[in-house]
């Protein structure tokens, strides 16, 4: 009997966050789903009909789709793993405990201050080909100005280079917490025993932050899977559809064209995307802990 | 019977509740209605559209207009969201004219034919203009302006490169609708010409492998508005009569032709520069670093205001051609889920038809006017004999000869950001036969929800 009424205590004390889930993810997400099968009526603003998987068949042959599926897989094979790494090599070097360390970890925290527009501006103006302070460098370096964001061959790889200097601060802090709980002694044992600060950190280090690593990494791709701010102030989605990812496509066909049944359905398939990649780096993780 | 009094105290709250809401009530009944109007944040188009505002509200003291703006590019996106939405908070709306038919189709804009009579509107607009308002007969949205196209030289440059300009209306000199008639037929530059000077005006002035002073530059540079004229100008429509479809029109050899022309600009020649975007590109000639400019009429007051050294000639065209110039601007419609559709009537009647109005809003914001007692204002008056008013009468010239407006479509949104991602990419260096034909594909996609 003790044990009904406190499962039921406990039980009453998860309505609020079910509750919050229900409001602000369930809901959205089945709004979403129904919107993407329905189009607009041309005869009364905003009234919906109807029309089961049209959208999708639609979508499934624009070639602007599937570009924008090719462009969206590919900057977040490059880019979680990127950010994942350095913001764990920037965690493993704040860790450090020698004189001067706050100074580093100040500038290890500045992108942090920086809000992502303000960031891309910034970074715009840097990255002008006309006048811009990264090509002034190269010149100094006798390489020749580079054309950047306004190349389809660059632009992409420039905005990776933006979002990483900006995630990598971030995600940081997340994995320099964990490594915070990681047991000096037993560092300090492994020491003794003779092993080298690699082995130290690929075999004691590294699975003792399993869980925040994780963490950030199925964050981290969620949030990549849905980048978009660099696309609309850098891009708007070229040169040559070069940087239109799914979540830049999905905002133009709804809020520029006016496509709004269409937008969702490109929104459930980012959906499914985010939901195999988080899938996927569970199971890998579990592979690895059992 | 026991009598139903209540205590003092309780009798004393009851009364003042009762007068408190007799109060309310009649100040409420009283109260100006404020209408919103969704616009433009750019420039100084807030504030001109204020000092039309004051002098409305000064008429009408029942009535208070309050602004809810965007810069160009977030207007349009901003105006689809609320109108299907069905936002009853905006009351009027400010609307590009290509897109009242796209407006009207999806429900967007009430009719206005109560508020305006025919008569009224026959008389007050030029044909060309009040005919853009209107969609299958209804008369849709009032033109606030039209607008027209300019070539600016900097005096300065010229002079200071030996670079011999072209016949323009310069500070200091009078002129009449006359001269400027054959100013525009006898002595317009064409692009080749423009091309010429523009590499003799392309400078590295610090020697440090930058260009310091361009030649040529565009205003809204990729732009459908101010690239129209360029494939029009040697023959080729931009879509179909019916404006269903690109293919065939938007890639025909007349608009490779231009889109080769355009992207030698920027990749063979080197006289304009790449990643300058529409908002920047006017800054770029009121600072000194463009010799040569095309851009609206709205563009006078700011360079007079930079202090800038220019003459104004008519706009170019291709050799082999015909001059070709962009009209056309915005118009103000009412939102159909309005709730205040008589009150927005009339502040747009006031805006746009009424002569105070229209004077003041021409007379702030100095775009070319919509309104016949304007434009003959501007043909008589000796205020527009002398530079840079003078400008106003070669508008009124191109208005007549040269304007084509921009192409009837329900799928205009559409066609202009693939227009304008397009020949960005040309700008950019992508071929522009690859470019054109890919970007009629992709219209015709969004044109085949229409047919």
């Amino acid at each position: 009997m003790k044990s009904r009424s406190e499962a039921l205590v406990a039980y009453l004390m998860l309505v609020p966050a079910f509750l919050a889930l229900a409001i602000f993810r369930f809901y959205p997400i089945a709004v979403t789903c129904w919107g993407s099968l329905c189009t607009e009526s041309f005869v009364v603003a905003g009234k919906q009909i109807f029309v089961g998987l049209a959208n999708y068949l639609d979508l499934f042959q624009d070639p602007i789709f599937w570009k924008s599926v090719w462009v969206t897989i590919k900057l977040n094979v490059v880019i979680n793993p990127l950010q994942v790494c350095l913001a764990l090599l920037l965690a493993v070097m704040a860790n450090q405990r020698f004189r001067g360390i706050g100074f580093y970890r100040l500038l290890f925290f500045v992108p942090i201050g920086v809000s992502l527009p303000i960031a891309c501006i910034v970074w715009r103006i840097m990255l002008d080909p006309n006048s811009g302070l990264i090509d002034s460098i190269l010149a100094v370096a006798k390489i020749p100005a580079q054309p950047f964001l306004i190349n389809q061959d660059q632009a992409l790889w420039c905005i990776v280079a933006i979002a990483t200097w900006k995630g990598a601060s971030f995600w940081m802090i997340f994995l320099w917490a964990g490594l915070q709980d990681v047991p000096r002694e037993v560092q300090e044992a492994a020491k003794i025993d003779g092993a080298s600060q690699v082995q130290r950190f690929l075999r004691i280090t590294l699975p003792l932050i399993k869980r925040p690593l994780l963490f950030v990494l199925v964050t981290d791709t969620a949030v990549n899977f849905l980048l978009f701010v660099p696309m609309f102030l850098l891009t708007r989605g070229g040169p040559s559809y070069s940087t239109n990812v799914l979540m830049y496509e999905a905002y133009k066909t709804g809020f520029v064209y006016g496509q709004m049944g269409k937008a969702l359905a490109i929104v459930m398939v980012l959906l499914a995307l985010v939901m195999v990649a988080v899938v996927a780096q569970f199971r890998l993780f579990q592979r690895e802990q059992s | 019977m026991k009598a139903l009094f209540l205590p003092p105290r309780a009798s004393a709250i009851v009364v003042i509740l009762c007068l408190w809401s007799l109060f309310l009530f009649t100040v409420s009944s009283h109260a100006a209605t404020t209408i919103r109007w969704l616009t433009l944040s750019d420039g100084a188009w807030p504030d001109s559209v204020k000092k039309v505002i004051a002098a409305f509200e000064a008429q009408n003291p029942d009535i208070k207009v309050e602004l809810d703006t965007y810069p160009f590019r977030d207007l349009f996106e901003t105006i689809e969201v609320r109108m299907k939405a069905q936002d009853a908070d905006v009351d009027l709306i400010s609307v590009d004219v290509p897109l009242v038919a796209s407006y009207s189709v999806r429900g967007y804009l009430a009719p206005m034919d109560e508020y305006f009579s025919k008569d009224d509107i026959e008389k007050t607009w030029v044909k060309p203009s009040w005919q853009a308002g209107t969609y299958k007969g209804s008369f849709m949205a009032a033109p606030q302006n039209s607008s027209s196209q300019f070539f600016y030289i900097n005096r300065k440059l010229f002079q200071q490169y030996n670079v011999t300009p072209p016949k323009a209306l310069e500070p200091g000199k009078e002129t009449s609708y006359d001269e400027i008639a054959s100013i525009a037929k006898n002595d317009r530059w064409t692009w080749d010409q423009v091309v010429d000077a523009a590499k003799k005006l392309t400078k590295d002035t610090k020697g440090d492998g930058k260009i310091d002073v361009w030649g040529f530059e565009f205003d809204q540079v990729s732009r459908l508005y101010q690239l129209q004229c360029l494939g029009e100008s040697l023959g080729g429509p931009l879509v179909s009569p019916d404006g269903l479809k690109a293919e065939g029109y938007l890639n025909s050899n007349e608009w490779i032709k231009a889109a080769q022309w355009y992207s030698d600009l920027f990749n063979k020649w080197k006289v304009s520069p790449k990643n300058v975007s529409p908002a920047e590109s006017p800054n770029l000639f009121a600072s000194g670093k463009v010799a040569m400019f095309v851009g609206g009429e709205w563009n006078v007051p700011r360079f007079q205001e930079a202090g800038v050294d220019f003459a104004i000639a008519p706009f170019p065209y291709f050799s082999g051609g015909k001059p070709v110039t962009g009209t056309g601007s915005w118009h103000v419609g009412i939102a159909k889920a309005s709730s205040h559709k008589a009150e927005a009537a009339k502040f747009a009647k006031f805006l746009t038809e009424e002569e105070q109005g229209s004077k003041i809003w021409f007379e702030s914001q100095g775009q070319l006017p919509a309104t016949q007692v304007l434009l003959t204002a501007i043909e008589n008056a000796e205020k527009y004999r002398s530079f840079p008013n003078d400008a106003y009468l070669l508008g009124v010239y191109e208005a007549r000869n040269t304007a084509v407006f921009r192409p009837v479509t329900p799928g205009y949104l559409q066609l202009e950001d693939i227009f304008f991602s397009t020949f960005e990419d040309i700008r950019n260096g992508v071929d522009p036969k690859v470019a054109l034909d890919g970007a009629a594909g992709r219209v015709d996609r969004f044109l085949a929800q229409f047919k």
